[in-house]
């Protein structure tokens, strides 16, 4: 069975060449189970096959201050998350900027130190691990960063960059590694004489095709893509979301998919996350993104300006920032900005509820808020909420 | 949005700041000057020397300035020199005495045609004297600085990449050593061990690493949290291969100029001691030397102060603005 | 009689890769009252485009090269040639008639003067008064965009304040002494969707309140949706296509107007399987630009003499500018 899974990856590379096969199929022996889902369906079962599992994850960063350097605040980053990932699932994690979303995908690769929950990752616990066990781990999770300027080793070639992973892992020697360099190059939709130039001779998003290739190389089961198309031009942006959705089927890719676009996310998701100051406002099927009630989320895919000058909506624009992460506001932490809010939002912090199947909400009325409240209550709203 | 991503000027790094650094012509001129500099002082033998370069005695070929064919052996050199045998022919070097060369016949003469910049009090051409000490100086100049830098760079990356108590200690050091006035503890350094070249370039080398190891550390510090330095952990990577491959390189460029101003600040202080009678030995040039013993002729001849000292002066600022030059060509905002 | 017009304005930027023609022969009209949006992709000459009006161009590389800004600075007498202006009588004009607030909210704002002091300094730069009207306008301009309880926070240091806020209080300077025309050169980029919301709400809020002029430079199709009235689109330092609103939107006749629309991810979810639709290729480098159409090489339209001939204004006699031989509906 394996065995016809891994053929049908190597299929679906193509160009090919016997030699890289076998490396790949190296690869492939060490990157334990693979399943391939069909790519037709996007719906996908991800109950049954749990890849990574978060618990109640906590981290603070504490800011230092005085003569003697001691803690006087802290930035509560990320103030308690469960969430899980499936084999092959696309995972979309939304929300406003400096709500957590990186530091969380830093978390789950352990590239930060979590404070206090458990991270499960295909079985095993990684939350403690020292980084030398870990490892050999390391060659499973990957990540794509958003900036495509900083990224990159600027004295660094492409092909030295893309060969790094392999490198460190010792997978496949010189000859063999060059040769899995430049198909990984082609793979990525780059020409093969990319490999001896320097990070700068590239635009942004060619750039992003390198940090893909780089991300893929020891083909990974998850790869935390952290906004990896929010510096590019929308012309280009396109072109690095259709390769992401072609490696993941290849190669049967998790991909935890972070961005403050709304729109980038839905099509890409399986699942959508809603993050709010540290914790998921809501979390539901990509597909019922028009059914999801949560105020936050409401105002999130409202705020996307459209390109339709004809639909110059009155919409519903959030009053007010991100409110300080250094003392979150007490009760429901969104009550400041939320135009339902009552009083006990302000007290007591509503849990994070199944209100529908595969819909999960953390707010105290959300079985009163219609699918359709915003649309209803727009105009009032509008100006009620304006500054 | 997509920063200079229009301009991909397909070179590298080192050829984008040598673009940049060749605007300054200046800078360019004190270059091939550092560069002639290092040429002579590596070439000293071959351009003041009181052997021949090349010599035909006998019917065969020989460069006595390297080494004394076993033709001349018993036979008086500079004896022969000046009563040449028929067919004898032999290549002198462009300065005809070496440092060493005590010609009693002129001491203290102003610079002519055969001495052109004039004899020192014991008859010693000053001109050999200068081509031999630039030896003594830029040696001392360039490996009390790799010193200092191999240092520097050691502690700055380590304390920056670690942090933590290793990056408290190493900081505490810093400052500790930067409390010291340096330049007398050398001093007390060298009545200690007692004056030689190579006792000089250590004390130098060791108390002058702590600008470097700040300035790694600060680069090491800013760089740890840039992202393909968190997708080289991500993939696994080794802290030492972190630290050396991704790490340095992108730090090296501060360092080259800090190095660049460090050279010349070594060159003054090896000056100064020898001045001072704690540098190296006198049986060795150096321009430091070659000032202290001058002091004694300051009214009478003018030559023995000048020449070393426009020596010194010229070098210093030669380093000093081929630093400049390069701090602005690595500075991104002054780029075009 | 426009209140701004802009002929064949022209500037290069004189790298050592060669002449960079980043503003080629741009010719445009701005209304009073009017929302002008100027979108494409980076690079296309949009921020320099923004910088010459307001002869900010850095200097060196960059010069104006060319053109004419003619801008009606008095109701009754002809319009003035702003690249005529000595430096000083561009000081005046710059802020009190023309303004602009810039892409980063952080770097534009002086970290070490509160927020209040800029904003009374701008003041005090073009219309004086005593330190309580000074005072009192700062604080009406700050609670015009929003800040709340602004009194105090006119005491605020920038660090001190969000992006948003930011972006609000550079908007709070700009708007100061009252310009006739603001531009605005990727106002939002830097923020949050839901913050983008509410700065591109208080522009048109401002625009309609004030009857100001505003030129919104932007990559993004759908902001210019939100907020403009006309519309011009760049490539390569030249404008390719000119129209209303809903002329770019619902008829877009350039090859590449109608690619940057198609690369606007949809409203509805796509179904399974569906590509995301790109603009292949990049935009050429500005320095060594290929004879005839700059956009040939990721056009599909492309024909043989696209990359002999120089593309005039309106090729296909469209009644507007659209800068393409075969243009026509999608
Ligand atoms: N190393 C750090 N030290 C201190 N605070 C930090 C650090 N990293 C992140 N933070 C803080 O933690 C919070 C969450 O940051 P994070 O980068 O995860 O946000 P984000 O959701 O990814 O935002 P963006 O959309 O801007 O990328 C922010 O308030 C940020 O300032
Ligand atoms: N200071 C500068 N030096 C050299 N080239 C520059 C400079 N500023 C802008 N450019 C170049 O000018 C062109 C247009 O830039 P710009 O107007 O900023 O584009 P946009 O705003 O459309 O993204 C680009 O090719 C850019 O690289
Ligand atoms: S709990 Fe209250 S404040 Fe929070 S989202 Fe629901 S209604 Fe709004
Ligand atoms: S002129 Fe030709 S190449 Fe240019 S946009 Fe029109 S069809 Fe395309
Ligand atoms: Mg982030
Ligand atoms: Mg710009």
């Amino acid at each position: 069975m394996q065995c016809g899974q891994a053929r049908a990856v190597l299929l679906c590379i193509k160009s090919v060449t016997r030699d890289s096969c076998i490396v790949i199929r190296k690869t492939l022996k060490y990157s334990g189970d693979f399943t391939i889902h069909d790519p037709r369906s996007t719906i996908y079962e991800h109950m049954n096959d749990i890849l990574v599992n978060i618990e109640d994850l906590k981290k603070r960063f504490p800011i230092e201050g005085g003569l003697l350097g001691r803690e006087v605040a802290a930035v509560h980053a990320v103030r308690g998350v469960s969430l899980s990932i499936g084999r092959g699932e696309t995972l979309g994690l939304v929300g406003e900027s400096g709500c957590g979303k990186s530091t969380l995908g830093m978390l789950l690769l352990r590239l930060l130190e979590p404070d206090s929950g458990s991270i499960i990752f295909d079985g095993v616990d990684i939350t403690r691990m020292s980084q030398r066990e870990l490892r050999p781990l390391r060659r499973r999770m990957q990540v794509v960063f958003q900036d495509p300027y900083a990224s990159l080793n600027p004295r660094m070639t492409v092909g030295e960059i893309v060969a790094e992973p392999l490198l460190v892992h010792r997978v496949a020697r010189r000859e063999e590694r060059r040769e899995r360099v430049i198909e990984l190059i082609r793979l990525v939709g780059l020409s093969e004489d990319a490999y001896g130039k320097y990070p700068h001779e590239f635009s942004g998003g060619q750039r992003q095709r390198i940090g893909i290739a780089r991300a893929i190389a020891l083909t990974p089961s998850i790869i935390v893509a952290d906004e990896p198309v929010s510096a590019l031009d929308i012309s280009i942006r396109g072109e690095i979301l259709n390769l992401l959705c072609d490696l993941r089927e290849r190669f049967s890719l998790a991909y935890l998919f972070i961005a403050h676009d709304l729109k980038v996310v839905e099509h890409l998701s399986h699942r959508i996350a809603v993050m709010y100051l540290g914790k998921i406002a809501e979390l539901f099927p990509a597909e019922g993104l028009a059914a999801a009630r949560h105020p936050y989320t409401q105002a999130l895919a409202s705020a996307v300006p459209l390109p339709d000058p004809g639909a110059r909506r009155k919409r519903m624009v959030l009053a007010g920032d991100v409110p300080s992460q250094i003392v979150p506001p007490a009760g429901c932490s969104f009550h400041p900005r939320c135009p339902y809010a009552q009083e006990i939002c302000k007290n007591v912090e509503p849990p994070l509820e199944e209100y529908q199947p595969g819909f999960k909400a953390s707010c105290h009325f959300i079985a009163e808020m219609s699918e359709r409240t915003v649309s209803h209550m727009a105009p009032a709203l509008h100006d009620a909420v304006r500054v | 949005m997509e920063r200079g991503s229009l301009n991909p000027s397909s070179q590298k790094y080192s050829a984008l700041i040598w673009r940049q650094f060749k605007k300054s012509r200046l800078a360019v001129i004190c270059l091939v000057f550092v560069a002639i500099l290092a040429a002579v002082a590596v070439a000293a033998p071959f351009i003041a020397n009181d052997r021949p370069v090349l010599m035909r005695y006998n019917g065969s070929w020989s460069m006595p300035v390297l080494k004394m064919p076993v033709a001349l052996r018993g036979v008086d050199l500079y004896e022969l020199m000046s009563n040449p045998p028929a067919g004898t022919w032999m290549l002198m070097p462009p300065i005809k005495y070496s440092p060493g060369s005590y010609d009693l016949s002129s001491v203290l003469a102003a610079p002519s045609l055969q001495h052109p910049f004039g004899t020192d009090g014991d008859g010693r051409d000053v001109a050999a004297q200068l081509v031999w000490g630039s030896r003594v100086s830029l040696s001392v100049g360039v490996v009390a600085v790799g010193i200092a830098v191999a240092i520097g760079v050691l502690l700055g990356l380590i304390a920056g990449f670690y942090g933590g108590w290793i990056d408290i200690a190493v900081s505490r050091f810093i400052e500790v050593m930067i409390c010291f006035p340096t330049f007398f503890l050398i001093l007390a350094v060298l009545a200690f061990v007692g004056p030689s070249i190579y006792n000089i370039m250590i004390v130098i080398g060791v108390t002058g690493w702590t600008g470097v190891a700040r300035l790694v550390r600060g680069e090491c510090l800013k760089l740890r949290r840039r992202e393909f330095v968190m997708a080289a952990a991500a993939s696994g990577a080794r802290d030492r291969r972190v630290m050396l491959r991704h790490i340095l390189p992108n730090s090296m460029a501060p360092v080259l100029v800090s190095a660049s101003f460090g050279i010349a600040g070594a060159i003054l202080v090896e000056a100064s001691l020898s001045f001072l009678g704690f540098g190296v030995p006198p049986s060795q040039p150096s321009w430091g030397s070659m000032l202290s013993q001058a002091q004694q002729f300051m009214d009478i001849a003018w030559w023995l102060t000048l020449i070393p000292g426009s020596a010194i002066f010229f070098t210093i600022t030669a380093y000093n603005l081929v630093g400049e030059a390069l701090r602005d060509a690595i500075d991104p905002n002054l780029r075009t | 009689m426009p209140l701004l017009s802009v002929e064949h304005l022209t500037t290069h930027l004189f790298t050592d890769s060669g002449v960079v023609r980043a503003v080629d022969g741009v010719s445009f009209s701005l209304d009073r009252g009017e929302a002008l949006g100027i979108v494409g992709e980076s690079g296309c000459g949009k921020s320099m485009t923004a910088l010459s009006l307001m002869r900010l161009v850095p200097e060196p590389p960059g010069r104006i090269v060319g053109g004419r800004v003619l801008f009606q600075l008095t109701a009754t007498g002809g319009p003035v040639d702003l690249l005529m202006l000595s430096n000083e009588q561009m000081r005046k004009v710059r802020g009190k008639r023309l303004a602009m607030i810039f892409q980063e909210p952080m770097t534009s704002l002086n970290p070490v003067f509160t927020i209040g002091d800029q904003i009374a300094e701008a003041i005090k730069l073009h219309e004086g008064g005593s330190r309580r009207q000074v005072q009192s306008r700062v604080v009406d301009m700050l609670s015009l965009v929003g800040i709340p309880t602004p009194a105090q926070r006119a005491n605020d240091y920038p660090h001190q304040l969000s992006g948003g806020m930011r972006q609000r209080v550079m908007i709070a300077m700009a708007l100061s002494c009252r310009p006739e025309i603001l531009l605005a050169d990727e106002p939002t980029t830097a923020l949050d969707v839901t913050i983008q919301a509410q700065i591109l709400d208080l522009l048109r809020r401002l625009q309609a309140e004030f009857g100001m002029s505003l030129v919104l430079v932007t990559h993004d199709l759908g902001v210019v949706a939100e907020v403009a009235q006309r519309v011009i689109v760049m490539y390569a330092g030249k404008i390719v296509e000119q129209g209303t609103v809903d002329q770019i939107f619902r008829q877009p006749l350039h090859p590449y107007t109608q690619g940057l629309l198609k690369a606007i991810p949809p409203l509805a979810k796509l179904p399974p399987g569906t590509r995301f639709a790109t603009i292949p290729g990049t935009v050429p480098d500005l320095a060594h630009l290929p004879r005839g159409c700059a956009f040939a090489d990721r056009c599909p339209k492309v024909r043989e003499n696209c990359r002999e001939n120089e593309v005039p204004d309106d090729p296909c006699n469209v009644g507007r500018l659209v800068r393409c031989f075969y243009a026509s509906n999608p």
